[in-house]
């Protein structure tokens, strides 16, 4: 008795030593902004479904088994731990309830044989397949944790045989029945001596496992739920506001991340949450097209710089470069696609745009092409093309568009026609088929002409705060004066910021993407096009897409123009970005190869006529790779297959 | 070593001026910001002191509105500014306004190198910097595309010409005009822009300044303004075996190459 209580306090001092340095750096993190209100039942929801139902595992079927089974046999034989203990105290001792039962007896054994499957495969996966997406990861620190989890189950196995042939069990599973069998010969004195020793073994092991939990990438076990709980849900598009007021007290002012300290506790909890699968990793559009960044790779260098930094001292040094570079931080897109596959939850994208917003606002640091982006939007037009105001309606030519007033009524809906649909010659083109639909469909449309401005969002991820800041003040109250109800958007930027972002700055609409409402018109039959053969595929635009959750609508416009949509491998949640989010549309781009064109390659593939888009930015994108293959299907936006299908003319264009 | 650089508020390069009957611009209520030509001398400047030490000051003359210019100088990071702004200077000539900065210049105390644009991109006389360099009393170089400063003591310059470059020194003080190739102007941070707030603005009267009402009337005025012609299309050329080769011919034509 002694001696097992020396034992358990023993390991518990020691694992509380190695989890000591981690506790203070959490509880050192800034605060969560508190968003709870409300989403406490999304949170239960998260916490079953992710957790005890490892949907997001199961993004990957084998993989998603072989945690599965683990996950769910280390859940169900934690009582055998006390049995242990139990019984070292009294060998004739069970637990209550579930102790000495023929079906927990059947349990543990079918979830320690689960187990052991598990993590067969999981070598397997580990010496055999060895995907690329454990590059960079801590192999041996996975091999010795899954040789600590097989000697556990094993000598967990033997010692319950031990107790079945000894008889101070009187139930047996089919596993530990067949062992008990098979030393059915032994003496007693021999296996009383083997059960008292086997144990031992497995609480020690056990313990020394709780022991070498808090320094390894295995913390994960204790950080993954509250990790999940913390995550901030859905939408993904939606960041988090970081109010500045540059007239108040300067020592209140925050920059985004500059250095650890500045990181909150969920971020901080992401770094001690990774297990390092990968999986981000394998989906980045950045990290697979040859550039430094891996989410992964990120996380990894965050940790270790938080880790290896003595607190108090956390405050010295600079995250960027010392954790990660400023190549790492700038190459991201912001598509979302680790968020939506790390299986703990871990919110990358939040952190990278926090790192930006310090570089920018507080050191203006950032890749100099960059610089035209921040000028035009700041600029008298406010708008990344840097064009007039007055120029703003120039793509209505021919067109006759209601241009929104001061004091006019407002419109049944308004047209938010986003800068890269006003300035870019081939967006424009969208845009018109967008404003005739409507109008062919008897919507009652306009558009706030000069006195739209950006929405921000560019500037937002390329982490400038405060100039987001003030557009989305400006532009929500030139909206909320106009009176408008309903916002239509052919953005998926605008169209994201606008729902999800604009409400954090007192502007409440109901906000549709126009291929939303291009359907609705057509399921109505309030726009009649004719359907044709054209084979055409569909890509997803990250922030209509993975960030909203709008998948279908895109896709019932192009059934009713064209024939089968031909989907591309990564398509829906799983999309591929187009490479331009993030502010990444106004920087050059390193790496082996272009993310537009390995795109573009994949739509190619699928041997459809035209490629579909949704949103001017993907429309660019991947026109600009078409033209760089020099041929290959056409690109164009749903509105104008649309138009060409439903408009008298046929032409997709004015007469 | 102290630099003085020279700024100008300017109506927005792509929106539409208004003039007044007096043929003058309106500048109440127009967008404007600071000169973007000014931005490069100004980003060298702060290199420069950044390297050897010293202080930028920002000389500027202008309306109330001139204050955002100067404050974005401030924000990029110029120590100081000084700001002249006086009814009776409204549609002064580049006269007027070079015996204004001068005067502003020689009260900041011993200056070390004046930097200014080639020319403003309102009023694109390009006059200002030399007669201002003459009332100074300093040599001047004009059209570097870059410069530097030796042991603080000495510029030199590179300055486009038509038929190719030039290389000069010449010891300090001296006034230099910057091309867009001296340097590519920051982005000022948040944190530059806040900061920007406490830094002291200068604002000398007239009488501050020691000007009397002879050396402020402006001896030209502005008789007439017309429109510019609108720029014929372009000429197209089309794809084809002969296109390198007449596009090479007009290049010549027009001697680029």
């Amino acid at each position: 008795m002694a001696l097992l209580f020396a034992a358990i306090a023993a390991a518990g001092v020691l694992a509380w030593r190695r989890a000591a340095p981690r506790v203070a750096t959490l509880r050192a993190a800034r605060p969560d902004d508190p968003e709870w209100a409300g989403a406490g039942g999304d949170r239960v929801r998260r916490e079953l479904v992710e957790v005890v139902g490892q949907r997001k595992l199961f993004q990957r079927l084998v993989p998603g088994l072989m945690h599965a089974a683990i996950f769910w046999g280390f859940v169900v034989l934690l009582p055998t731990i006390v049995e242990a203990a139990v019984a070292i105290v009294d060998p004739h001792g069970h637990l209550p309830l579930i102790g000495d039962t023929t079906w927990f007896a059947w349990i543990v054994d079918v979830f320690a044989i689960g187990v052991l499957a598990g993590v067969t495969v999981a070598v397997w996966i580990r010496k055999v397949q060895r995907p690329d997406r454990f590059r960079g990861s801590h192999l041996e620190e996975a091999d010795r944790i899954l040789l600590m989890i097989t000697a556990i189950v094993v000598s967990l196995l033997l010692w319950q045989a031990t107790r079945v042939a000894l008889g101070l069990v009187h139930v047996e599973g089919p596993i530990t029945g067949w062992l008990a069998d098979s030393i059915d010969g032994v003496s007693r004195g021999t296996l009383e001596v083997a059960e008292r020793v086997l144990v031992w073994l497995h609480l020690l092991l056990v313990l020394g496992f709780l022991v070498y939990l808090p320094g390894s990438k295995h913390l994960h076990i204790v950080t993954a739920a509250p990790n999940v709980w913390l995550a901030k849900g859905a939408p993904s598009g939606h960041l988090t506001p970081l109010r500045i007021d540059l007239e108040g007290p300067e020592e209140e002012m925050r920059f985004g991340a500059g250095v650890a300290t500045d990181l909150t506790r969920k971020q901080t909890l992401d770094l001690f949450s990774c297990t390092e699968c990968g999986r981000c990793q394998d989906v980045c559009p950045a990290w697979t097209t040859g550039k430094p960044l891996s989410p992964k790779l990120l996380i990894m260098g965050l940790r270790d710089h938080v880790a290896a930094a003595p607190a108090g001292e956390l405050e010295l040094q600079p995250l960027v470069p010392n954790a990660v570079t400023d190549e790492v931080v700038w190459d991201c897109v912001t598509c979302g696609a680790c968020v939506r596959e790390c299986p703990v939850d871990i919110e990358h994208v939040d952190t990278i745009v926090d790192l930006r917003r310090h570089l920018v606002m507080a050191e203006s640091r950032f890749p100099s092409e960059a610089g035209t982006l921040l000028r035009g939007v700041e600029g008298p037009g406010e708008n990344p093309w840097s064009q007039p105001a007055s120029a703003r309606m120039d793509w209505a030519t021919g067109l006759d568009v209601r241009v929104l007033g001061p004091g006019d009524p407002a419109p049944e809906v308004l047209f938010w026609v986003g800068c890269a649909g006003a300035f870019d010659e081939r967006a424009r083109e969208a845009t018109r088929s967008t404003v005739r639909l409507l109008q062919a469909a008897g919507v009652d449309v306009a558009v706030l002409g000069a006195r739209e401005s950006c929405t921000g969002d560019p500037v937002r991820r390329m982490g400038h705060e405060f100039l987001f800041q003030t557009l989305a003040e400006r532009n929500v109250s030139t909206l909320n004066e106009a009176g408008v109800t309903t916002i239509v958007a052919s953005c998926a930027h605008c169209f994201n910021t606008l729902a999800n972002e604009y409400p954090d700055y007192g502007g409440r609409y109901d906000v549709v993407h126009h291929s939303e409402l291009l359907a609705k018109l057509v399921r109505e039959g309030r726009l009649h096009p004719s359907r044709t053969s054209v084979a055409v595929t569909y890509h997803d635009a990250c922030y209509l897409g993975r960030h909203n959750d709008r998948y279908d609508a895109p896709r019932d416009v192009l059934g009713a123009v064209a024939g089968e949509v031909e989907e591309m491998p990564r398509t829906r949640e799983r999309s591929f970005c187009c490479g331009a989010g993030g502010a990444r549309f106004w920087m050059e781009e390193g790496g082996d190869a272009r993310i537009n064109e390995t795109r573009y390659a994949e739509a190619v593939r699928t041997g459809a006529e035209v490629v579909a888009t949704a949103c001017p930015f993907c429309l660019v994108m991947l026109d600009d790779a078409a033209n760089a293959a020099g041929a290959g299907p056409e690109v164009a936006d749903v509105a104008t297959l649309l138009a060409r299908s439903a408009l008298t003319d046929g032409s997709g264009e004015a007469t | 070593m102290n630099v003085a650089v020279l700024v100008k508020w300017v109506p927005e390069p792509q929106g539409t001026p208004t003039l007044g009957t007096d043929h003058l611009l309106v500048r109440e209520g127009a967008d404007g910001a600071l000169d973007p030509g000014d931005e490069y001398g100004l980003e060298r400047a702060l290199q420069l002191v950044e390297r050897d030490g010293g202080e930028v000051t920002i000389v500027s003359m202008g309306p109330e509105i001139a204050v955002a210019a100067v404050q974005r100088g401030l924000a990029m990071g110029a120590a100081r500014a000084v700001l002249i702004t006086d009814p009776a200077l409204r549609g002064s000539d580049t006269l007027v306004t070079a015996r204004v900065l001068a005067a502003a210049i020689r009260r900041l105390g011993p200056i070390d190198l004046v930097v200014a644009a080639v020319e403003s991109t309102d009023g694109y006389t390009g006059t200002l910097p030399i007669t201002l360099a003459e009332l100074l009393e300093l040599p001047s170089v004009t059209f570097a595309t870059s410069f530097d400063v030796i042991d603080g003591a000495e510029l030199q310059a590179e300055r486009q010409t038509a038929s190719g470059s030039e290389a000069l020194a010449c010891p300090l003080p001296a006034l230099v005009t910057s091309t867009t190739g001296v340097a590519a102007p920051r982005y000022p941070s948040l944190k530059g822009v806040m900061a920007a707030k406490s830094k002291p603005v200068d604002r000398p009267s007239l009488t501050e300044l020691g000007l009397v009402a002879d050396e402020i009337r402006s001896t030209q005025s502005v008789t007439g303004v017309g429109t510019a012609p609108e720029k014929a299309g372009g000429r197209v050329i089309e794809a084809g075996p002969d296109a390198a080769a007449e596009i090479a011919d007009l290049l010549e034509e027009a001697r680029v190459i």
